[in-house]
């Protein structure tokens, strides 16, 4: 744990600065890391006003977790309308940072969907199709803009659907040209034997 | 080490016969771990038939065992990336077997520590965000009136639980809306407003304080008794009893009003010390704010 002499020995290691806050309201959220992201790094979305050194020293004050080095980026938002209005802004930038930690941190796995029971998943889920289905209908209505994937289906596109899913099932059954089966595919040409000796 | 120096050039020259016999043409002169092992007499049957001269006739530029016949001056002739000769000198690792690269996936599991400090970022380590049942089950915010009654390492250190309690509850919304856990966000916000109100009573009680030193700061530079120069005692009290002077009230009623006066700095005089405040908020808790 941290008592004041481990902290003293860290501090003697490595750099810590002293700049003292008292009272602070920043809010720093510890973020999923990426797929394939090392167990010893580690994501946090930081106020925009926060450097890599106010990091370094938060995480050690407050969490007693070492860091030895920071990576700071911004995302910038996408443009949007206000509400009604109709006016393009852009929202606020977020600040992310990726601490490399000295002791590694692995996340636990995500929950699956049949353990989400508790949040309610399945209505939760039930809702939000039901709203995207309607979100889009009325876009149809007011703007006449029909998504690709709600487009016909056409017979080709079907076929090629169904050939797509007997591949993926074995795709040793694939020849080019279509199934290799031999009800659909019968010799048309015939050796002949040709007589040598004349 | 111990050989003498004369005897070097002659034992060069035996070696030089055995590896001519023994790897010719076969194994590339590259390869010196080999044609070392090879260019040993034990091993070198032809080694009793050569001739031995102790001549320095064979000494030529590269002495190193395992030289070859050199046409020209470059070191480097034979030496190939493509067909992975590797170097003709021996290396100071060429004996080190190289690591075989393992998969992730064979690797052993990376445990973590379960006192590693980032788990206070999680309201729960299995799902990280609480269910909104569990999260709902919190008390209300600290009032400012209770607030009044602590002392400044109290207040600080609330604060910070305050600070951490935030971070969780962002930790776990965005958990939570970026991965679709479900419902929870009404509640997750509840708690947030909750601590969030905490914390602006302690700023309330800390604001509070301040107007009144600054009010005490006035009241002290009309004071006698107080010496805000800032040399010497700040405080000297006068004598408790005063002779009476007719027409003025007694004494005691004097020294009461002085006490009203210096009284508006009580919020540090006032308080109790922090262990018996620490008691008392144990005791309040099964009522009081959980946060």
């Amino acid at each position: 744990m941290a008592t004041p002499a481990a902290k003293a020995a860290v501090k003697a290691l490595r750099p810590i600065g002293g700049k003292q806050i008292f009272l602070p309201e920043h809010i720093i959220k510890m973020v999923r890391p990426k797929d394939n992201q090392p167990p010893n790094l580690a994501t946090f979305s930081v106020p925009l006003t926060f450097n890599k050194f106010d990091i370094r020293d938060y995480l050690f004050h407050v969490y007693n977790v070492e860091v030895t080095a920071v990576r700071s980026f911004v995302n910038q938002r996408r443009l949007q309308k206000k509400f009604r209005i109709h006016a393009w802004y852009r929202p606020q930038a977020g600040k992310m940072m990726i601490a490399e930690l000295v002791k590694p941190f692995v996340w636990p796995q995500l929950l699956g969907v049949t353990e989400r029971e508790e949040f309610d998943y399945k209505q939760f889920y039930t809702m939000e199709t039901e709203q995207d289905k309607m979100n889009d209908e009325s876009d149809l209505r007011k703007w006449g803009r029909i998504k690709p994937r709600d487009l016909a289906v056409t017979q080709d596109v079907s076929l090629m659907r169904k050939q797509a899913k007997l591949f993926m099932e074995d795709p040793a059954s694939w020849a080019f040209g279509g199934l290799r089966s031999t009800e659909k595919w019968r010799e048309v040409e015939v050796d002949v034997k040709l007589d040598k000796k004349r | 080490m111990a050989t003498p120096g004369a005897l070097r050039p002659s034992m060069g020259a035996a070696l030089q016969i055995c590896r001519a016999s023994s790897t010719r043409g076969i194994i590339a002169p590259t390869r010196t771990v080999t044609s070392r092992a090879a260019a040993r007499p034990a091993f070198c049957p032809s080694a009793q038939a050569a001739s031995l001269s102790t001549t320095p006739a064979l000494l030529r530029r590269h002495k190193y065992i395992g030289a070859r016949v050199t046409r020209d001056n470059n070191k480097k002739r034979g030496e190939s990336v493509l067909r992975r000769t590797g170097t003709r000198w021996r290396l100071s690792m060429s004996d080190e077997p190289l690591p075989q690269p393992v998969k992730p996936e064979e690797l052993p599991p990376i445990e973590t520590d379960p006192d590693h400090g980032l788990w206070q970022f999680f309201q729960n380590r299995n799902s990280i965000a609480n269910p909104p049942l569990k999260d709902a089950e919190h008390g209300r915010a600290w009032t400012v009136e209770e607030l009044r009654y602590k002392s400044w390492e109290d207040l600080h250190k609330l604060w910070w639980v305050c600070v951490k309690e935030q971070n969780r509850i962002a930790t776990a919304m965005w958990e939570r809306q970026n991965r679709q856990l479900g419902y929870g966000d009404a509640e997750s916000d509840t708690r947030r407003k909750t601590v969030k109100a905490t914390q602006k009573a302690i700023k309330h009680v800390l604001t509070e304080r301040f107007y009144a030193w600054e009010d005490a700061v006035e009241l002290a530079k009309s004071d006698p008794e107080i010496d805000l120069s800032g040399d010497g005692p700040a405080f000297t009290p006068k004598e408790y009893l005063e002779e009476e002077v007719p027409g003025l009230g007694s004494g005691e009623e004097v020294a009461r009003e002085e006490v009203k006066a210096n009284g508006s700095d009580v919020a540090t005089s006032s308080t109790p010390d922090s262990s018996t405040l620490l008691s008392a908020t144990s005791s309040e808790q099964k009522t009081a704010p959980t946060i």
